[in-house]
């Protein structure tokens, strides 16, 4: 593999050490899975990187799992698990499943049409009072004989009337304006359902898978910790979190494109590149 | 009382934890939906919710199920004479064709 640095430098090998430059391990993991040279001209001449290699491409990992680990070990290796075929097919239905469109607008209209319809509900009601108290009051004057007021509030009884049916007929609308938008979110919630059960699946089916990988490394896993213990009894880093566990993924991986070691687990790039058998960058 | 359903692990998550956190007002979890008191903070978790999640929540307000005032005289008699029924294996509309209980078809179209 090439390095070539922001300053015109250019380093090969098998193992680099670019811990004399200005550069992070991000930066050096990003300008591996990118062809080009990044902004600020780090570039990274190397096999694309495989299956697996997101996993382990820092070593230290910031949280290291066994189980992930030998599962991008596994899938490094191109090695299938029972679970495969059942994996493709979830996916693909995933896939297929259409992705949420006008989410935001379908809920605002919603809301706009429970809205429209507590308003038409709040104003039926209060006329509705209004015309059961206009019709008390005309009663009354009928009763004591009071032609005048009796005519004054008969006149207002059908104006209020007019507004009732008015509102009531707005009411009905908004009514059915909402069912139709209930309908139609019942709709959408089924294929949410749809989705979130497909995820959960996945989930479930990723975790038997890598299991399963883990299962089938385990024995050749340990040989390797063991190994690596013994060869870095007497370097402190060997005691650091995770250092040794994840060491052993990448010597165990089938990797094309490089690692990046940030560890001082070994005493120098060309020697970690040869004890991992992978491409090494330490920074 | 207030029925909250989630439609994402997202919006699971953050249920599961305001069940943790609200005890008190949580009635009941099931899974991926719970039911809230029916009180102001049981309307404003369920609010907080899906101001967060959107569509993936679901918002229902329950009222308790009173068949004497919601269901027809008949409906609750046939409910309890088919689980007395003799036979057990007799299914419904075997078991209410030629009496006076209603049939499946009947019930369906008919809303509460």
């Amino acid at each position: 593999m090439k390095a070539g640095l922001p300053d015109g430098t250019t380093i090969r090998g098998r193992g680099i050490d670019l811990s004399a430059f200005d550069v992070d391990a991000d930066s050096v993991v990003d300008a591996i899975r990118c062809s080009t040279a990044d902004q600020r001209g780090l570039h990274i001449d190397c096999p694309d990187p495989g299956p697996g290699h997101d996993r382990l491409a820092v070593v230290p990992v910031p949280s290291f799992s066994r189980s992930h680990a030998l599962a991008a070990v596994g899938r490094s290796r191109g090695l299938t698990t029972p679970v495969d075929d059942e994996l493709d097919r979830i996916e693909t239905r995933l896939a297929d499943i259409e992705p949420d469109t006008d989410t935001d607008e379908s809920l605002e209209a919603l809301r706009a049409a429970r809205r429209r319809l507590a308003t038409a509900g709040a104003d039926e009601d209060r006329l509705r009072e209004q015309v059961a108290t206009l019709r008390g009051q005309l009663n009354a004057h009928r009763d004591a004989g009071d032609e005048d007021a009796a005519a004054a509030v008969k006149a207002e009884l059908v104006e209020t009337t007019t507004k009732l049916s008015e509102v009531s007929t707005e009411r009905i609308a908004a009514e059915q304006r909402l069912s139709t938008l209930e309908r139609d979110a019942r709709r959408s919630r089924d294929t949410r359902e749809e989705r979130l059960r497909l995820q959960d699946a996945l989930d479930n089916r990723r975790r038997e898978a890598r299991q399963y990988l883990a299962d089938t490394l385990e024995p050749e896993f340990e040989s390797t910790v063991r190994e690596l213990r013994k060869r870095g009894a007497d370097v402190a880093d060997s005691r650091a979190e995770h250092v040794v566990p994840t060491l052993a993924a990448v010597k165990l991986a089938d990797f094309c494109a490089p690692v990046v070691l940030t560890t001082r687990f070994f005493t120098d790039a060309s020697t970690a590149a040869r004890v991992l058998e992978t491409l090494v960058i330490r920074v | 009382m207030l029925l909250v359903v989630t439609y994402s692990k997202a919006a699971r998550t953050t249920l599961r934890n305001i069940c943790r956190t609200h005890d008190e007002t949580v009635v009941r979890r099931f899974g991926r939906a719970a039911l809230f008191e029916e009180t102001e903070l049981g309307a404003f978790l369920a609010l907080r919710l899906q101001a967060k999640h959107g569509a993936d929540v679901q918002l229902e307000q329950t009222e308790p199920f009173n068949e004497f005032e919601a269901v027809s005289e008949p409906v609750r008699e046939a409910a309890n004479a088919y689980e007395n029924r003799e036979s057990p294996s007799t299914p419904y509309r075997k078991f209410a064709s030629g009496t006076d209980h209603p049939s499946p078809d009947e019930m369906r179209d008919r809303e509460l």
